[in-house]
């Protein structure tokens, strides 16, 4: 198991290195660079740039150098924690991201659990009751999630929570929380807002997991070692639960892998149209004005995410799985 | 009992197609994005507005509903919208249009309207729906600028249609062409291969995507934002075609039927486009309608959020931007209608792959 | 009816719903099993011979269904029950299963779960019957490992099934089934998925434990040799029909349906000079009509009318 591990924490290595040239190179991309959106935006204020300032600001930005240097300035100061100045919020990226990355993280974990929580009893429903009333009901309701574009979804539910309840479910906070340090009520605020971005996400997961546990479940039931376990007498529930679903659900920890980047893209999108302060609006704004710096570390930092999260998953199917740990 | 004689003498693809027609829904869907891709390849004709006109007489204003019995109870053979009048609330100062009985706009079909380029080709004025000079027709209502939601959804068809089968096309291409290289070619290159596509696909998608979209030139054409959106939305989609394609070109080269051809001397080109081609083909056909939806979906997201395609060009994501806040369904629901088209689409690619895939591969029916 | 018969199936059918229709594949089966021997089920592929062993234990699923027939099954010391009657869901119904009959299959490859241990698996099937304790049913199940052959019994079990050869995993299928003491074992072909060494050592383990506890074995083949090696009475099946019965001695030297001579002339010898005869593989109703079986002398059953059995084996 330890050398399972150890060689999965290895392979990550080149793949977190390729992520960097490639996060690099897009903030590389845009034309022009970060000064010289500035000095547009300084110029129209009246104010006059003289050549010798412009060479100053671009040799503080390290802008001055070749490119290959330049990456690795970045990619050093990134891994010793400095990210770099945003432009556009006027302060280091650190003080910007973190609490914002820690709330996507929040809400791509509750996400997670909610969509593990409802598409599997779903999907195992839906096997054992291959073609029933609510088999069909639940595959017409999945598919529904699958195709509503979740910003249509985030509004509709946002307009429900408004018309029903009466309660505008923007942000992550009822203002009087936002800046308050953390208690439990602040908590319980957090926990009432949270389910709105939890349901959205989830939705479109769901959808996708129910119809893969359905399928995989489907394919095991009819394995010979269902059949084994029948003809020795274990009832329907537990052999169900024991054999089939433990079988099946091994997928399931492997989606975690790519459940993940799918839920912090969402979470992109959802924040932005319910407001919340996550990464997501922030580098939306970050790329609109090409603060690239801000951006890149919010790409690096959402790419380490996932290839972690795939790491967790790995080790997980490890431990449930036997055979894989053999390998 | 069985009846041999029913499957002796069908074609492969004949038996795919019996298959294919049992799937009532699926055959449904199929008719259906036939049917809106017609009206997308035809949206000058179908339309009965330009996309960018301007009614100055409705802003925000509802949808009309069509009828044919007028407020006094009589029949009228033509089908007809009732204009609107306008009110301002004395209370929130929001403009309320309501649908005047006296104003009576009755439908021409195959009439001259707006005169347009069909197709850049030559000029015409025949519309399918239009109303008499003066009189509108606003069957989804209109936006903050008078424009009619629905010519715009009509000519948004065209963009957000023809942009998911172009940009899977593309996503075939490379998708085949690598994914086949590292299954052909297999060890060291097929390893390098295998490596790229996980760290490609370890980025999220939505802010690479993000990303690669805000790094193209504001000043570009309409034309080179579409091609370089579908070129940036492919190059990601690419990695989950590829890993099928080499999956599949793994355990079909080791396939009994592939080892017993070449044994028997077939030659590598025959092999190739008699025996992999083939058991190849439905699985990407089936692979590539279910990635359409995606791409489709991805495009609403990015035009929503201001990095996809940009105004003039009209698509349903460029459409839902006017969507952004819950007010819209407060008080102009209408905005949302671009919405239910972007659904009913990818539920029809979603029914119509899965009816492929079922009758392409009647036993593999459950994996997804 | 006869106390040397465990089990009696009469009239038994079974349907399949498919794609093209309703297929019987089971059609109007009677056929006894005697107390304490080893009966044979002899047939090709898709004869009905597994789906009347599923029938048995109650196994058949949708798309398949029992559509009529009694099994009656008297256990020792026991009133014979007809299995058919017994509520699913019902107490006697699990007894039945893995307490009463046990049943071995043909893949030992993928007929134990990849995910748990071979213990788990073998003391499930005592824990599921018997009402002892934890550390009892390992004790058990150890003993009862290594009765089938199984070295280091207590280490084995903490094994995964992937960590067992072929032979040695239908040793362990083997231990699971008897572990509960079952009255009646069904083999269903348990070593066509072998090699031939190893078909040698799993027959004998069967034919040696057969010998030294009470069971009478079921054993469903499509191998006239296995047939020849374990069987005391062999029924012949084909398209769901019973063709043949009679003694081992009976059916495999003196056969008297043409289907079954087919069969046995097919068995390639080893100084064969002629061309091997094919069993028509899918005889037309035309070559083996639907006559229902008709005693005769000697304790033998054949489906053919009277007219087509030679004078000296009729009553």
């Amino acid at each position: 198991m330890g050398t399972y591990i150890l060689k999965r924490l290895l392979a990550m290595i080149p793949t977190l290195i390729i992520i960097s040239v490639i996060v690099f190179i897009l903030i590389q991309l845009p034309p022009g660079d970060i000064i010289s959106a500035n000095l547009a935006a300084l110029q129209q204020q009246g104010m006059e740039v003289s050549t010798e300032q412009i060479e100053a600001l671009r040799a503080q930005y390290n802008l001055d150098m070749p490119l290959p240097l330049q990456y690795f300035h970045w990619i050093f100061n990134f891994m010793q924690g400095d990210m770099g100045y945003s432009i556009k919020y006027e302060q280091p990226v650190n003080t910007l991201i973190w609490e914002r990355l820690g709330y996507t993280v929040i809400i791509a974990v509750a996400s997670l659990l909610f969509t593990w929580a409802l598409a599997i009893p779903i999907g195992i429903y839906s096997a054992v009751k291959q073609y029933s009333f609510g088999d069909y009901l639940f595959t017409v309701i999945g598919l529904l999630g699958l195709a509503t574009p979740s910003f249509m979804l985030a509004l509709i539910l946002m307009y429900c929570a408004y018309t029903w309840f009466g309660i505008s479910v923007g942000g992550l906070f009822s203002p009087e929380y936002a800046e308050a340090p953390w208690s439990l009520s602040k908590t319980a605020d957090l926990l009432s807002h949270i389910w709105i971005p939890m349901i959205v996400l989830g939705t479109a997961g769901t959808a996708s997991i129910m119809r893969v546990m359905r399928a995989n479940l489907l394919d095991e039931l009819s394995k010979p070692y269902v059949v084994t376990a029948r003809a020795k007498g274990v009832r329907p529930m537990k052999l169900i639960f024991k054999y089939p679903v433990r079988i099946a659900i091994n997928p399931f920890i492997s989606t975690i892998g790519w459940l993940l980047p799918t839920l912090i893209s969402g979470e992109a999108i959802v924040s932005i149209v319910l407001n919340l302060p996550t990464t997501g609006p922030l580098l939306l704004q970050a790329l609109l004005s090409q603060d690239m710096f801000l951006a890149g570390s919010f790409l690096m930092l959402l790419s380490i995410l996932t290839v972690l999260g795939m790491l967790l998953s790995d080790i997980l199917l490890a431990v449930v799985d036997p055979r894989i740990r053999y390998e | 009992m069985a009846n041999p004689e029913l499957f002796k003498d069908l074609s492969s693809r004949r038996l795919t197609w019996l298959r294919f027609k049992r799937h009532k829904l699926a055959l449904a869907s199929g008719g259906f994005l036939i049917f809106l891709y017609f009206i997308a390849a035809f949206c000058e004709f179908f339309a009965p507005y330009e996309p960018n006109w301007r009614n100055p007489k409705a802003i925000f204003a509802p949808p009309q509903e069509i009828h044919v019995i007028d407020s006094k109870g009589d029949f009228h053979f033509r089908p007809f919208v009732y204009g609107y009048s306008l009110t301002i609330n004395p209370e929130t100062w929001v403009r309320e249009y309501t649908q005047d009985p006296e104003q009576i706009h009755p439908i021409y079909f195959f009439a001259k309207g707006q005169k347009y380029q069909f197709w850049n080709l030559f000029s015409t004025e025949h519309h399918f729906i239009t109303t008499a000079s003066g009189q509108y027709l606003h069957l989804f209502g209109t936006d903050k600028l008078g424009r009619d939601i629905f010519s715009r959804i009509i000519y948004g068809a065209r963009i957000s249609l023809s942009l998911g089968l172009i940009g899977v096309a593309l996503t075939l291409v490379l998708g085949v062409l690598i994914g086949g290289l590292a299954g052909y070619v297999g060890g060291r290159i097929d390893n390098l291969i295998q490596r790229l596509i996980e760290v490609l696909q370890s980025i999220p998608t939505l802010p690479l995507w993000m990303a690669l979209s805000a790094a193209v030139p504001v000043h570009w054409s309409p034309l080179g934002v579409y091609f370089s959106i579908i070129v940036i939305l492919s190059f990601i989609q690419w990695t989950g075609l590829a890993r099928v394609v080499r999956g599949r070109f793994l355990a079909l080269r080791e396939e009994d039927f592939v080892v017993a051809a070449r044994l028997l001397g077939a030659s590598q080109l025959r092999i190739i486009t008699r025996h992999l081609l083939p058991s190849f083909l439905s699985h990407i056909i089936t692979t590539a309608t279910l990635a359409i939806p995606g791409m489709i979906l991805a495009e609403t997201a990015l035009s929503f959020l201001g990095v996809g395609l940009r105004a003039p060009v009209v698509s349903w994501g460029v459409l839902l931007q006017q969507a952004q806040n819950f007010q819209v369904i407060v008080l102009t629901p209408w905005l949302l209608l671009p919405g239910i088209f972007v659904i009913l689409v990818v539920i029809a690619f979603n029914l119509l792959g899965d009816g492929l895939r079922d009758a392409a591969d009647p036993y593999g029916g459950h994996q997804s | 009816m006869n106390i040397d018969t465990i089990l009696s199936i009469r009239g038994l059918s079974v349907m399949f719903k498919t794609e093209i229709g309703e297929q019987l594949a089971v059609n109007n089966v009677s056929l006894d099993m005697k107390r304490s021997q080893t009966t044979a089920i002899v047939g090709e592929s898709g004869s009905g011979k597994s789906v009347t062993a599923y029938a048995m234990m109650r196994l058949i699923q949708a798309p398949g269904k029992i559509t009529s027939g009694q099994i009656i099954c008297t256990p020792a010391q026991q009133e014979s029950f007809d299995v058919l009657q017994l509520a699913d869901n019902s107490n006697a119904l699990y007894h039945l299963r893995g307490g009463l009959m046990a049943m071995i299959f043909q893949e030992p490859m993928t007929a134990l779960s990849p995910v748990h241990t071979i213990g788990n698996q073998v003391m499930e099937a005592i824990l599921t019957h018997q009402t002892v304790t934890k550390a009892e049913a390992f004790e058990l199940a150890c003993a009862m490992l290594d009765r089938v052959g199984i070295a280091d019994a207590s280490q084995r079990m903490q094994q995964y099934p992937f960590e067992f050869s072929g032979g040695m995993r239908q040793r362990v299928m083997i231990a699971m089934a008897l572990v509960c003491k079952p009255q009646i074992l069904i083999c269903d072909e348990p070593t066509t998925a072998l090699d031939v060494t190893i078909q040698a050592e799993i027959l004998a383990l069967l034919k040696e434990l057969k010998k030294t506890i009470q069971i009478s074995l079921l054993f469903i083949t499509h191998d006239l040799a296995v047939v020849a090696q374990i069987a005391d009475e062999v029924i012949v099946m084909n398209q769901g029909r019973v063709l043949e019965t009679g003694s081992v001695r009976q059916i495999l030297n003196d056969p008297i349906h043409p289907y079954t001579q087919n069969l046995i002339a097919a068995v390639p010898g080893m100084r064969q000079q002629d061309r091997l005869r094919p069993v028509s593989s899918k005889p037309d109703s035309t070559d083996y009509p639907s006559y229902s079986l008709i005693p005769l002398k000697g304790d033998r059953q054949v489906a053919l009318p009277v007219s087509l059995v030679p004078e000296e084996y009729r009553l």
